[in-house]
């Protein structure tokens, strides 16, 4: 008799709760979508159907431009990040004992600290140093936040590691370069481009870091949509959250599409 | 330590004596030459090509923008704020390299006690004589000597005179008329406006000191509440003029707006009082380029750039002359130009003491919770 092994979608009512889940994350993400077609003066307000806002948004350079400023301080943000945090991990892990456990928390103090803290704090800094706000304190500010969360998955993959591997390529005489390129980054790949976008979309949507640090040239997409408040937002905030929907979800297709295509094609080769 | 202290002396006398020189020059040629003294005050020409402002998203008009930049040669940067106390909060933590800000009437108060504002010697300007009579001289700045005034507005209350047929003219008839109309009213989410128009309906002042006077308001707030479909000081454009609500606290711009959505929107001038608020420019400590500022400042008191601005945001200005530049249907309309008797009506409003404001937040939170 084959044994049932536990699972979590033997549990009761796993279909209607996950169902209900589901339409909980993307029901304000279909909303917004449709709101972006409003007709109305009011982001809030539907009044009617109307493509009115895709063409005045090309006009709103400031909106544009937070949207460009919060691009290029999250693009090299999760780059730098994913780099220091790979560093951290892998020298923590060949750190031992309380030391090891000493630097842990130090990486992910941050974690647990309140933003605004963290925020405040780094502004008073830059202002004691006599550090100008401009786009590379932002940067500062970002990456020193975003590298406890890449830390995560880097750390987990590394500590998933079959130590094996590692020396059965030294015994067969790799030096150690060669076990880097090899086997160390090949192995860490995903580990790595789960912390980049991880990193990426919490630079993207931070809000309060941003609102302290950020300088005149430097004004972020978040801060620009809580500026609104003055004088209500229109639908042009709800087109440029579509497009920042619809253009990374095209991206991430066809990147899987690519994947999936050179896997198939590389298991026929090794066929 | 003896030659220290005299050594400090000395400097200070020679400073001390400098001062006197240059004072004693200045009032020379200030004689002499009359407009030698604004030559310094105000500069001749840009110097760079960068202006940082710090104001809350959309709220000047991009093309203005645009047009500035042509003119003048100067690039506006937008740095963002979404209230009055963050970006008090932000300049008082230390940020530096704004040029303008926009601060509302009693933040101006507020900074110019910390210190953080500069004198911007308005009348220097070519265009520094163009303030409005009431506007040259309000209780935050007397005599505008930080100062310059961008746009206005009234808090009232809106209704659609299709559904709301009591033609409601006070704070007392607005309340009154509430529970007319369940799920259909909204009020803003701003403990200050809703306690004070509360206050007004009943004949009391705003910033009363009466526990009595305050419970009464509190009474009369909750009592409303469950009529209220939402409690929001946004999105109430949208709301009126599609029918969402027909009887909203509001301004008289937004509500301008929603009336060319549905012309059956009716702006009030409540006559039990009204509070009048005002936005201005003005120039941080620190700013980085003090020269563009003032010729930005200058710039909008210009009749026809300010106008511009009123007509992008359908707020009124205080600078004389703009009025031939509004669009004329806008300016016809007393929900953006109140007449003199609705005008002055609207009272510029003080903060409460701390105390006062402290009893605010009891009924807020007793309101709200």
């Amino acid at each position: 008799m084959r044994q049932r092994t536990w699972s979590v979608a033997h549990l009761p009512m796993i279909r209607p709760m996950g169902i209900a889940s589901l339409i909980f994350l993307y029901l304000p993400l279909l909303t917004v979508l449709i709101f972006s077609f409003n007709k109305s003066e009011d982001a809030t307000v539907w009044s009617g159907f109307s493509t009115r806002w895709y063409s005045t948004i090309l006009d709103n350079t400031d909106l544009i431009r937070s949207a460009k400023v919060s691009l290029s301080i999250a693009i090299p943000c999760a780059i730098i990040a994913a780099l220091i945090a790979t560093g951290l991990a892998i020298g923590i892990g060949k750190a031992t004992g309380k030391l090891q456990n000493i630097l842990r928390a130090l990486v992910n103090a941050p974690l647990v600290l309140p933003e605004i803290v963290t925020s405040v704090g780094t502004l008073a800094l830059f202002s004691l140093v006599g550090i100008p706000l401009h786009y590379s304190s932002l940067l500062f500010a970002h990456v020193v936040m975003c590298v406890p969360f890449a830390f995560l998955p880097i750390r987990s993959r590394l500590r998933d590691f079959d130590q094996n591997i590692f020396e059965a390529a030294r015994d067969l005489g790799a030096s150690s370069v060669r076990v880097m390129t090899k086997i160390s980054v090949p192995l860490l790949i995903p580990a790595l481009l789960s912390s980049g976008l991880l990193s990426f979309i919490i630079s993207m949507d931070d809000f309060l870091t941003s609102l302290f640090v950020s300088g005149p040239e430097t004004t972020t997409l978040p801060i620009y949509i809580f500026g609104l408040l003055k004088l209500g937002a229109t639908p042009e905030v709800n087109v440029i959250a579509a497009l920042l929907l619809i253009i990374p979800t095209l991206g991430l297709l066809v990147g899987i599409r690519w994947t999936t295509t050179r896997r198939r094609s590389n298991e026929a080769r090794n066929k | 330590m003896k030659l220290g202290i005299s050594n400090i002396t000395v400097g200070h006398r020679k400073r001390l004596a400098l001062a006197s020189f240059a004072t004693a020059v200045s009032l020379l040629v200030g004689i002499a030459i009359p407009q030698a003294g604004a030559a310094g005050l105000y500069p001749s020409k840009p110097k760079g090509t960068e202006l940082n402002l710090f104001n809350w998203s959309n709220y000047i008009d991009p093309a203005l923008l645009k047009r500035f930049t042509a003119e003048t040669g100067i690039n506006v940067n937008l740095g963002v704020y979404d209230s009055n106390a963050q970006m008090l909060a932000k300049l008082e933590a230390g940020a530096r390299g704004y040029d303008v800000i926009v601060p509302t009437d009693y933040m101006v108060q507020i900074m110019q006690k910390k210190g953080l504002l500069q004198r911007i010697h308005r009348n220097a300007y070519p265009n520094g004589g163009n303030l409005k009579a009431e506007f040259a001289n309000p209780y935050f700045d007397r005599g505008r000597i930080y100062t310059v005034p961008y746009l206005h507005g009234l808090t009232g209350f809106g209704y659609l005179k299709d559904k709301v047929t009591t033609n409601p003219t006070t704070w007392k008839e607005f309340f009154a008329a509430i529970p007319s109309y369940p799920g259909k009213t909204t009020i803003f989410d701003d403990k200050k406006e809703v306690i004070d128009a509360a206050l007004r309906s009943m004949g009391y002042k705003p910033c009363t000191r009466s526990l009595t006077q305050l419970q009464a308001a509190q009474d009369l707030i909750k009592s409303i509440k469950p009529n209220l479909n939402t409690i929001a000081s946004s999105g109430n454009i949208g709301r009126l003029s599609g029918g969402t609500s027909v009887l909203l606290m509001m301004y008289n711009g937004a509500t301008y707006k929603a009336k060319l959505a549905n012309p059956n929107v009716v702006f009030v001038y409540p006559k039990d009082g009204m509070p009048l608020w005002q936005d201005n420019f003005a120039i941080p400590v620190g700013a980085k380029n003090v020269d563009n500022a003032k010729i930005f400042l200058n710039w909008m008191m210009d009749p026809k750039n300010i106008a511009q601005a009123s007509n992008w945001a359908a707020y009124n200005n205080g600078i004389t002359g703009s009025e031939k530049y509004l669009l004329p249907a806008m300016q016809a309309d007393t929900a953006f130009s109140p007449t003199a008797a609705q005008m002055a009506l609207g009272v510029a409003m003080a903060p409460c003491s701390t105390a006062v404001n402290d009893l605010y937040t009891k009924v807020w939170t007793a309101f709200k919770g």
